[in-house]
């Protein structure tokens, strides 16, 4: 019996209804007609609104290598092909790559920066880098152009009367409400957090240039930052606020903390959760911070959430909540996500490196746009072979001051959470502590992050654990400590 | 004629084969597309649905009249007594002998709720076609969806290879 075809609209609406990227480009392997239809711009826009990009895997940042998920994880076949079509050494990036650091992934994406080849000495250098984005899929990047003279300057001055600041660099989702962003759009934040001020600088690639904004907002040190629903939260030491920046309107604001206490060295998540939810993961009091506490939306609505008797260290980007199980023989070991909805947990892959970036992307087909567009370079963007200028320090005074330089790294991508004792359990995943002595410890010196993060990384990695040099500066004898928070683990 | 209860709105639907339906408002608004309709009021008589014949259109009520919120006057008492997970698994239930129908019959249903807008209907009759995509061979998908192979040996030896994660 020859039945009549389906309306095309009707396929539509079941295409766009299909679970998995997998469905739907072997949907459209069953004729011509179809792949017409799934390979609509509009169509593909559709689906990729609907559906998030799967999880792949991890990108471990110290090798430069991609982690991908494993059977019988759902991701594992589309990972696998990722593996193999994706350049995640990225040798197609300016010469040579290892020098480039990975600081965040995200939708594809991965933004890496590098020392600029002028060294001025000074320590500077660290806060200014010269940073690209690309599309290890597609080979393609863009890079960006330095912080505009002037914010540089200015950010310069008051470190001078500081002596030290948080600076992080980050990648900003696309928002709810630009639907038609093209695919090659992104935008990127430089945030240099002082005590007197705040500034900060938005690159959009649509105009190819930096846009300073700034905020007479001071939180004090912040230790995480999180992104759930259009607004990034950074964690600071105070127990009553968290700011926040909005990435609609690139504002910041201050948002109330979950009416509870909360150790400076603790290890917190925020995350999406359904129905525009956000959820705040916070340890349980005297509970050596197995167990956490969910806070809903700040409402102070608490349901708890048990660890069991496993020693957990958590990491969160976006929607997903990432457990690394440490020491227990009742579970396999590896890197696990929390669906935070339905509270369940599935395993990724069997060894994750900590601290990783997770990465998702859909997998090469119709689905996978390149993320990034090599176009030539924007005005003002300067070649990897030109001497980039970084502001220099004035030495008024002579005399001498050491200044502590402890690259960043301490921050995760997204947050980090990773348990400062907990994570002791011998899992040779203790990094994280560093995420919270990264803001919580004295200014002077690496604290239990460093070395955490030396334990780590195995000493591996161009600069990120700590870089100390003397050099002259103003402020007499005052001790100087720099401590950059730049996203990621170097 | 259905009769009109105190206090309910009622508006009449028209399918394009002559057929009317009394329906109360809060039911017919369980399609988006009839919700605005009413709400821009372009709605004061009668609506006419087309291309949806009487049939189709009347199971499409029926659902609506399944699935609107049991709220007011006689809803409230419904909804105290019975506990909302039970009322949950009940609507499963009806919903799952409500999708007992032949091919042709469920994709006119997608259609209606396609044109309608009524998106738990439209979820609930696409689920056997997204389930037979995501369970079945090529060919079986074809046969399902009526479509022919027409690509070439090597455009399809090309799709499956550039895609081989997908058939794994």
């Amino acid at each position: 019996m020859a039945l009549p075809a389906i309306p095309d609209e009707l396929l539509v609406e079941i295409f766009l209804r299909l679970p998995t990227p997998g469905d739907l480009i072997r949907a459209s392997a069953a004729c011509a007609s179809f792949r017409r239809l799934v390979a609509d711009r509009s169509f593909l826009r559709r689906f990729r609104k609907i559906h998030p990009s799967p999880l792949l895997g991890f990108l471990y940042p110290g090798q430069h290598r991609f982690h991908p998920a494993v059977r019988p994880h759902p991701s594992a076949p589309a990972a696998g092909a990722v593996a193999l079509a994706a350049d995640f050494s990225f040798a197609f990036l300016p010469a040579p790559a290892r020098d480039w650091s990975v600081r965040e992934v995200r939708d594809g994406r991965v933004l890496l920066d590098r020392s600029r080849r002028h060294d001025s000495g000074d320590g500077l250098e660290a806060l200014f880098k010269q940073m690209v984005m690309c599309d290890p899929l597609h080979r393609q990047y863009l890079l960006l152009p330095p912080i505009p003279d002037d914010l540089a300057a200015s950010v310069v001055d008051q470190l001078l009367v500081e002596g030290h600041c948080l600076a992080e660099t980050f990648l900003v989702p696309p928002g709810n409400g630009d639907e038609e962003e093209e695919g090659t759009s992104f935008r990127v934040v430089w945030m240099v957090l002082l005590q007197a001020k705040l500034v900060a600088a938005v690159f959009s690639s649509g105009t190819g240039k930096w846009r300073a904004f700034s905020s007479e907002l001071l939180p004090g040190f912040v230790v995480s930052r999180h992104y759930a629903h259009g607004c990034f939260y950074w964690v600071s030491g105070s127990t009553e606020k968290l700011l926040v920046l909005d990435i609609q309107r690139m504002k910041f604001s201050m948002a109330d903390h979950p009416p509870c206490a909360r150790h400076s060295g603790d290890v917190v998540a925020i995350v999406e959760a359904g129905q525009g939810m956000i959820w705040m993961f916070v340890p349980k009091p005297d509970t050596s911070r197995l167990k956490y506490n969910v806070w809903r939306n700040n409402a102070g609505i608490s349901t708890q959430w048990q660890m069991e008797k496993m020693t957990f260290s958590l990491l969160q980007v976006g929607r997903h909540l990432l457990l690394y199980q440490c020491g227990s023989s009742l579970v396999k070991s590896g890197g696990f996500t929390l669906d935070v909805n339905t509270l369940q947990c599935e395993r990724v892959c069997a060894s994750l490196p900590k601290p990783s970036h997770i990465h998702c992307n859909f997998p090469p087909s119709l689905l996978a746009a390149p993320t990034v567009s090599s176009a030539k370079p924007q005005a003002g963007v300067r070649g990897e072979g030109d001497a980039v200028r970084v502001p220099e320090l004035q030495e008024p005074d002579p005399g001498s001051v050491e200044v502590h330089v402890l690259a960043a790294a301490d921050q995760a991508p997204n947050p980090l959470f990773v348990g400062g004792n907990d994570a002791e359990a011998g899992c040779g995943g203790r990094g994280g502590g560093a995420g919270a002595g990264a803001g919580a410890g004295p200014p002077e010196g690496a604290g239990a992050g460093g070395v955490a993060r030396e334990g780590v990384q195995g000493g591996e990695g161009p600069a990120g654990t700590r870089v100390s040099r003397r050099t002259t500066a103003a402020k007499g004898n005052k001790s100087f400590s720099w401590r950059g928070c730049l996203p990621f683990w170097m | 004629m259905a009769t009109r209860e105190a206090g309910k709105k009622m508006i009449m639907l028209k399918s394009p084969d002559g057929m009317e339906f009394e329906v109360e408002e809060a039911v017919a608004m369980e399609s988006q597309t009839i919700r605005k309709m009413i709400e821009d009021d372009c709605a004061d008589t009668a609506i006419l649905i087309p291309n949806i014949n009487s049939k189709i259109l009347s199971r499409v009520i029926e659902y609506c009249n399944k699935h609107v919120p049991t709220t007011g006057a006689t809803g409230a008492a419904a909804s105290d007594t019975v506990a909302p997970a039970a009322l949950a698994e009940d609507l499963k239930i009806w919903d799952a002998e409500f999708i007992k129908v032949n091919r042709a019959t469920r994709f006119d249903l997608i259609q209606a709720a396609s044109y309608l807008n009524i998106k738990g209907l439209l979820d609930l009759t696409s689920q056997t076609t997204i389930d037979t995509i995501s369970d079945n061979s090529l060919e079986e998908i074809r046969s399902f969806l009526s479509t022919k192979n027409d690509y070439l040996p090597e455009e399809e030896q090309t799709i499956r290879r550039e895609n081989q994660w997908a058939f794994q």
